[in-house]
């Protein structure tokens, strides 16, 4: 499965957002967009998943994914924004199950492949013993792996995530980053992430934005370097190395 | 594993459906002029007139303005996702009863009987495109109870203003109490004058239930579940427009059964917007056809009117919601 965006740009009435850009993403791994605040990584996103108006084409698979047909793109795509959260106290199951909206005709109870799937995605975040818990009365990293749930029972092929591990404390940070690496296995994971020791951890591939547009594309030793961090987020790093990886601390600003 | 809440609710809907078939032959059998249909008053010809012509049409209106509060409240909190939104509160009646005020004004209620629902169904969507104008975008609690409240005043204010102006204190008057809501000295003809204007409006809730339901997790997960919160929002507002137009057009302003209704039922559906729906409708049928009985079972003076009632319950009940979403839970 192959995600192609050719020349999507978003444009809000006060200022250009995302300058027309083009990117070829394959299925199986976590590709993580990262860039300083206003960079344009939530609107490029958005903007992929359909949810602001924009310029441009998104494929997969040579199908285009218009607005035309929302069911399937709704089918094909799934998102997570950055703190979601439950209008109403549901119980876990039932918040889980509002992924499965569009699978479901009108009218129509949950089938056998609904249930599946809900049940499925409760596994893979691990949140099955809260099944019957209302959300309201979860802490902030059950309810986070609630939301992640919701955003796996699509089952979609191609999952965006707004940062997922924001407001979270370490332990939850790497367990929903491993959630989100276990079902890049078999679909595409975009994260938009701002933790980039996690990000070059977790992403087979990063993306980074300056000022609306891709700056720098690749394996993440070779993205996030000294020379580009000082450049782009105005900050001294302290790079390291832990397991093979790259560690990547943000030191002191530069001016 | 049996997913709990997930499953629709046969109990619950049974019981509703057996409690409006309890009060329905009740309030058929209930009245002032005796205790029931005969019993020796009056002859057989009587009897079958007041049970076609007074009793018939007040049950009927009673089950179709009471479902259509229920409905539509329960449709509005689920748009806005805010248990406090409900047709009366948020100036959606008011308006209703603005546009139909105006068209009593004009004079044209009786040369046009149409005109009556139809000034009132505007002045519903006028107070609704208001409203969602001012505040619903954002569904944030304060700011819709503020824009109602001002939408309220206002209509509220024109009101008065063609009150005020009535060329007759006995066309004030006629005006004053209709507003006060009543199902009282209806007949077959307001059924039939409604029916046009409620089954669209209810068809168009109901196409969007699903949006309703996906609206939960926010705007733009909705669109992402392939859900218009556009088409959703339009779909709400023209039908609760249509529907609690209709209704204040033939009992004037019914208020607090939208807020009730919902409020007490939506634990039992697993806060689905969507199957709070169904429910909402008969309950609302249920709990307005009871206290128009009510009504008519208490002795003597002049009868009470229904929106009266349903204000003096339900106001404090209004109050309670209201206390208890500052200290933040407000489900």
């Amino acid at each position: 499965m192959k995600l192609a965006i050719d020349a999507v740009a978003v444009n809000y009435t006060q200022r250009i957002a995302v300058r027309p850009t083009s990117l070829e993403l394959d299925s199986g791994r976590v590709v993580a967009l990262v860039g300083p605040n206003g960079a344009g990584k939530s609107s490029l996103l958005k903007a992929i998943a359909g949810l602001v108006p924009r310029t441009g084409t998104v494929a997969c698979d040579d199908a285009r994914l218009d607005a035309g047909d929302a069911r399937r793109r709704a089918r094909t795509m799934a998102y997570l924004p950055q703190s979601p959260f439950a209008h109403w106290p549901m119980k876990v199951r039932d918040l889980v199950a509002l992924g499965r909206l569009p699978h479901r005709a009108f009218g129509a109870g949950p089938s056998p492949a609904d249930r599946d799937a809900i049940e499925w995605a409760m596994r893979e975040t691990k949140v099955e013993t809260l099944a019957d818990r209302a959300v309201d009365e979860l802490s902030g990293g059950e309810h986070a792996r609630v939301q992640l749930a919701r955003a796996f029972a699509v089952r979609a092929p191609i999952l965006l995530v707004d940062e997922p591990v924001a407001q979270l404390d370490p332990y939850h940070q790497l367990e929903i980053m491993r959630a989100l690496a276990d079902y890049a296995h078999d679909a595409l994971v975009i994260a938009v992430m701002h933790d980039l020791t996690l990000a070059a951890r977790f992403a087979a591939r990063i993306v980074l934005m300056h000022d609306g547009a891709v700056v720098a594309d690749g394996a993440p030793e070779r993205v996030l370097d000294d020379k580009t961090l000082r450049r782009y987020y105005r900050v001294e790093p302290f790079l390291g190395r832990n397991d093979g990886q790259p560690l990547i601390v943000p030191w002191r600003t530069l001016d | 594993m049996k997913s709990s809440a997930a499953s629709f609710n046969w109990p619950l809907h049974a019981a509703l459906v057996a409690a409006l078939l309890f009060v329905i032959p009740l309030a058929l059998l209930t009245g002032r002029s005796s205790a029931g249909p005969t019993f020796g008053f009056g002859g057989p010809d009587l009897a079958a007139a007041i049970l076609f012509e007074i009793r018939l049409p007040r049950v009927l209106l009673g089950l179709l303005v009471g479902g259509t509060l229920g409905l539509c409240g329960a449709a509005l909190q689920g748009l806005l996702r805010n248990p406090l939104a409900e047709p009366g509160l948020l100036g959606v009646s008011s308006g209703a009863a603005f546009g139909a005020v105006l068209v009593f004004y004009f004079g044209l209620a009786a040369a046009q009987s149409l005109l009556l629902p139809l000034g009132a169904v505007a002045g519903s969507l006028a107070a609704l495109a208001t409203l969602y104008a001012l505040a619903g975008r954002r569904g944030d609690f304060l700011g819709i109870i503020l824009a109602g409240i001002a939408i309220n005043a206002f209509a509220a204010a024109l009101t008065s203003l063609a009150l005020n102006f009535a060329p007759s204190p006995y066309a004030a008057l006629e005006i004053l109490f209709w507003m006060l809501g009543s199902l009282a000295d209806r007949s077959l003809a307001h059924v039939w004058l409604v029916l046009p204007l409620m089954i669209p409006g209810w068809a168009m809730i109901v196409l969007a239930a699903r949006g309703l339901d996906a609206l939960t997790l926010g705007e733009d997960t909705a669109q992402s579940l392939g859900f218009s919160p556009k088409t959703t929002q339009w779909l709400v507002i023209g039908g609760t427009a249509l529907a609690v137009g209709a209704a204040v057009a033939v009992a004037g302003v019914v208020g607090f059964v939208g807020l009730v209704v919902p409020h007490l039922l939506r634990s039992a559906v697993g806060y689905h917007a969507s199957r709070l729906l169904g429910p909402s409708f008969l309950a609302g049928a249920v709990l307005t056809l009871s206290a128009d009985l009510a009504i008519r079972l208490m002795p003597s003076g002049p009868e009470l009117k229904l929106g009266v009632v349903t204000a003096l319950l339900g106001a404090p009940f209004f109050l309670r919601l209201v206390l208890r979403s500052r200290r933040g839970s407000l489900a």
